[in-house]
């Protein structure tokens, strides 16, 4: 290379210092840029997490059972029987102390994973009383499985369970152990994640394939076997004496007034996400299911393809298209008793979750991108998605589990809800 | 006197260059792979090889090979030929540092959808915001320093690296603890205490320089007039 002008050179490195100048400014700018993001969002997490109040018109009991040995070994925690924790939310005498969301040792890790201060979820509280009687006036009670989303704790739609139960339901949500991130026995202790993990970037044509199938079955077979336990606390006759039942395979005290009331004769499921397919394949499996919903699920196994014939409820949220998921493209044309597919605009994946009335309120809107936020909590107001999923569920076992006629929320567009699509 | 400074720098710049390349590559493997905030990471030590590969080497190879004489004798002052190959290296630093944390921010961290997020000034002290290219410009100067004193590559190379790892140690122990109340959370405070600091070791290692080389830097001190006879001294009455 022969030597430049010296004017040649000394203009070329002025233009190389300038150029780097102005990278590096825009450079330091994102970085201060990200920094007052992250100490924004850390003060964010210290938030006051809140559910809001049940609208239906009885105060809410709660409590947790062991259920044991369910008679099949588990496939998840090998060389153990498996057993499941189950939370029951009913219609209460009268209304006390509101116990804590969850208890402290699933409040802080879920804390923690959310990025949430572990003070925000544990100090939470919902609106139901623990081991409260059940309320002399319901009713004999329907009986309604909720199973929550892959990873989901029986906790984690509480929103939604106290609200059916306020409505004159007995509510039973599911933690899957071995599925749940903070799976735990009823007094808390912390039962590990140990089923195989679905490949994070899974393959369109995979979330209908075996490996989605086969945890789905365990999840249906747990469901079943929340109802064979149901029965056997039904078949303790209507004493209404509060009972620790070890002989019948549940652990944990049955609130008084419970044993004699239980309708499993009036029996749905619903589910978000895998507990949505989780639903669908309870639905399909056990003829005591009288009708189901999926909340932002897809649907897994031969319930797939074959549908059903009972009445169903989709709830979906805009993105959740048979583009993105295959299994509603057969699932859909399928169903032939009564169904809906409802889309509530403005909502995301976990709008139908508790998670959603705390996202943006916790800060999780400054540590992910705007389409990632966009997909898992939609661009709306989740406190109105789940005044909106509250009205359609209350509204479709009300029709289909109490012969009540379908409300206007659920008939089709109505002015009243004009987030509400049919489809 | 540019071109000759950039002879000179050529094959550390290539050197740095490729460092720089790897850093990119690395940062886009990022992008595809789950390897989260691995190039930021990383990036504490560019300012290694600017020390190790442009730094040290400048003035102890001048000495080693005896080229500073030549120059010196070419009509060319000591401070204009010291002026011209710091400009270069200074240039070289600046860009290699700029493309490298570009590359950290742009490839590795705003393609996977996920903006990057610093929780605290303090948490990215090292990899984040303007303490990159101060400690660059420091690990340059330091390198300038001990290859002045020395007068020896390896000595010089030595020296700067024992010096990178204080740096580091300085970054990982020290500066977090010494942010005053209140500034906890101030970026630009947090940011331009530490880089206000590197710069000050920056500055004491140019004079450093400058002594080691016999350039006296033009200090802010009244001098006498230089004289041969000394004038009689006026005694009051």
């Amino acid at each position: 290379m022969s030597r430049p002008p010296s004017r040649v050179a000394f203009a070329v490195l002025l233009a190389v210092l300038v150029g780097s100048g102005v990278v590096a400014v825009l450079n330091v700018s994102a970085d201060a840029d990200a920094t007052t993001r992250g100490i924004r969002a850390r003060e964010l997490a210290r938030f006051t997490a809140t559910l809001p109040e049940p609208t239906g018109p009885y105060p809410v009991g709660t409590v947790a059972w062991q259920i044991d040995g369910t008679g099949r070994p588990d496939p998840w925690r090998p060389g153990q029987d498996r057993d499941l924790t189950v939370q029951l939310w009913y219609p209460a005498q009268d209304r006390g102390e509101s116990a804590p969301w969850a208890h402290p040792n699933v409040a802080r890790q879920a804390a923690r994973r959310y990025g949430f201060a572990a003070e925000s979820l544990v100090a939470l509280r919902g609106h139901a009383t623990e081991e409260a009687p059940v309320r002399r006036d319901a009713g004999v009670l329907p009986v309604l499985v909720f199973s929550p989303g892959d990873g989901g704790n029986r906790t984690d739609n509480t929103a939604l369970t106290e609200e059916l139960a306020s409505h004159g339901y007995l509510v039973v949500a599911v933690d899957h152990l071995g599925d749940a991130l903070e799976g735990s026995s009823p007094d808390g202790q912390l039962v590990g994640r140990t089923k195989p993990e679905l490949p994070e970037d899974i393959s369109r044509e995979e979330l209908t394939g075996p490996a989605v199938v086969a945890q789905v079955e365990v999840r249906v077979a747990d469901v079943r076997a929340v109802l064979d336990a149901l029965g056997r606390v039904a078949g303790t006759g209507p004493s209404g004496a509060p009972a620790t039942a070890e002989h019948i395979g549940v652990r944990g005290p049955v609130p008084v007034g419970l044993a004699g009331r239980i309708d499993l004769g009036r029996t749905g499921v619903l589910g978000h996400s895998l507990g949505g397919a989780t639903a669908a394949g309870a639905a399909y499996a056990d003829g005591r299911v009288r009708a189901g919903v999926n909340l932002d699920g897809l649907v897994a196994g031969p319930v797939a393809v074959e549908g059903l014939d009972r009445p169903f409820l989709v709830l979906r949220q805009p993105s959740h298209t048979t583009r993105i998921d295959p299994s509603w493209e057969t699932f859909l044309p399928a169903l032939r008793g009564w169904h809906r597919v409802v889309t509530v605009a403005g909502s995301g994946h976990y709008s139908f979750a508790d998670l959603g009335l705390w996202a943006r309120a916790g800060g999780v809107d400054l540590r992910t991108s705007e389409e990632t936020y966009r997909f898992n909590f939609g661009a709306g107001d989740n406190g109105r998605a789940t005044e909106l999923t509250r009205a359609l569920l209350v509204g479709f076992f009300d029709a289909w589990l109490r012969d009540r006629p379908v409300p206007a929320v659920l008939g089709g567009p109505d002015p009243q809800y004009p987030e509400l699509t049919f489809g | 006197m540019t071109w000759v400074a950039w002879r000179q720098a050529r094959s550390a710049g290539y050197g740095l260059l490729a460092v720089t390349l790897g850093f990119t590559a690395l940062a886009l493997l990022e992008r595809t792979e789950e390897l989260s905030g691995m190039t930021r990471s990383l990036s504490i030590y560019l300012s290694l090889f600017v020390g190790v590969l442009l730094g040290a080497p400048l003035l102890a190879q001048e000495f080693e090979h005896g080229t500073y004489r030549m120059v010196w004798t070419q009509g060319v002052t000591r401070v204009r030929w010291l002026a011209g190959r710091c400009a270069v290296a200074l240039t070289i630093t600046l860009a290699g540092t700029a493309v490298v944390h570009g590359a950290v921010i742009a490839l590795a961290e705003g393609g996977r959808g996920r903006p990057a997020l610093l929780p605290a000034p303090v948490d990215g002290l090292d990899t984040a915001g303007l303490s990159p290219y101060a400690r660059a410009v420091w690990m340059l100067a330091l390198g300038l320093l001990a290859g002045a004193v020395l007068r020896r590559t390896v000595g010089a190379v030595a020296v700067t690296a024992g010096g990178w790892m204080a740096t580091q140690l300085l970054f990982d122990n020290g500066l977090p603890r010494w942010v005053p109340d209140g500034w906890q959370d101030d970026f630009w405070a947090v940011q331009l205490g530490a880089s206000g600091l590197l710069l000050g070791l920056t500055a004491l290692a140019v004079v450093g320089t400058l002594f080691a080389l016999g350039l006296r830097p033009a200090l802010p001190v009244r001098r006498p007039a230089v004289t041969l006879v000394r004038p009689t001294p006026i005694r009051p009455d």
